[in-house]
């Protein structure tokens, strides 16, 4: 969605914000692994762009402008949350909290088993190897556009990327 | 191409990467296929999952641990506390220490008024003297003198009247306890 300079800026802003909204909580919440800071960092990131008059008129899209805000503001986020992060270290899913679309009870658990393994995977990994695995894998952008995104060389996103998924494979229990 | 593809490869081949010869032999290489398609397989399962929510967190139960940068200082402020702490301990048992030695101390002073003075200076007590007079001015030894001799020594001397009396005026007599 590329966006210019309108009179009925608000609405527009009121388009973006609802079309773009769920990804960038979803974004934020893999970055940061907290639903409620996830979604007040979603919301630092909308007014964090209405503020900036620039972005408008910028020929980048605004999708990558919020995902570039995203990423930084969990950065930011991280480093002032480490204390709390650390007190309240969470140990364990709560397994009901797993949708399972398996039938069998042996498909259950089995699915279950490897959900956990892919969250608590992702709980392994450094916060750079996060943040290229998630733009890669689950918001689906190319390795440039990671690379550009985090401000980083394409050969540094290869390196990270590479780590984090062997990570994630051993967390899940691929024979890597 | 004849060896199979390493992990690293086979993974940039899934990325679009790699070269001709890697790709040609991921053709033809069944187990190299077969580890291919896995890695897909799990990279697929690995985005779906992730695209959920994500489940909550039991918390609270696991004490906290601080982070490693922190270690350093936590290590420098528990040899503190500790040496503090022994300190606290140490300062009593010094003194119960000095205390033992000062009750030491007294006991042997005690000992020495007791038993060690006595023994050393026992003529006095046995010729019954007792303790010297306070005051013997000058005044009593000239008088002496000129009633017509010294103070009486007792060894080997016989007592005269006016030794006694001179003893008597100098408090020597030994009956002034």
């Amino acid at each position: 969605m590329r966006i210019t300079p309108v009179a009925d800026g608000q609405e527009q802003f009121a388009a973006l914000y609802r079309a773009h909204r769920a990804r960038i909580v979803r974004l934020c919440r893999l970055l940061l692994q907290d639903q409620p800071e996830a979604e007040e960092v979603a919301q630092d990131v909308f007014l964090k762009l209405l503020k900036t008059d620039s972005v408008w008129n910028h020929p980048v899209p605004i999708e990558s402008w919020l995902t570039r805000f995203a990423v930084n503001a969990c950065r930011d986020r991280r480093r002032s949350r480490w204390w709390r992060g650390r007190r309240e270290m969470p140990n364990a899913f709560i397994e009901d909290d797993f949708p399972s679309p398996c039938r069998t009870p042996e498909e259950v658990l089995v699915s279950s088993e490897q959900r956990e393994r892919i969250w608590r995977g992702l709980r392994t990994l450094s916060a750079r190897q996060r943040e290229v695995f998630v733009l890669r894998y689950v918001e689906g952008r190319s390795g440039g556009d990671v690379a550009e995104l985090l401000g980083i060389t394409p050969g540094s996103v290869k390196q990270h990327l590479f780590r984090a998924v062997q990570n994630m494979r051993k967390a899940l229990g691929s024979g890597v | 191409m004849t060896r199979c593809i390493g992990k690293k490869a086979l993974w940039e081949l899934s990325e679009g990467g790699g070269s001709e010869a890697e790709r040609a032999h991921l053709e033809t290489c069944e187990a190299c296929q077969r580890h291919y398609q896995h890695l897909i397989r799990d990279l697929e399962l690995i985005g779906q999952v992730l695209q959920e929510p994500e489940p909550r967190l039991r918390t609270g139960s696991s004490p906290g641990m601080l982070p490693r940068r922190w270690i350093p200082a936590a290590a420098l402020a528990a040899t503190c506390l500790l040496v503090w702490g022994v300190s606290l301990v140490w300062e009593p048992v010094k003194l119960v220490w000095f205390a033992y030695h000062d009750k030491e101390t007294v006991r042997t002073a005690q000992m020495i008024e007791q038993q060690l003075l006595p023994a050393l200076f026992s003529t006095v007590a046995e010729v019954g003297l007792g303790a010297l007079p306070e005051q013997a001015s000058d005044l009593d030894y000239l008088q002496a003198a000129l009633d017509g001799g010294w103070p009486c020594e007792r060894s080997g001397i016989e007592q005269t009247d006016s030794c006694g009396r001179n003893l008597s005026s100098l408090g020597l007599d030994g009956t002034q306890d």
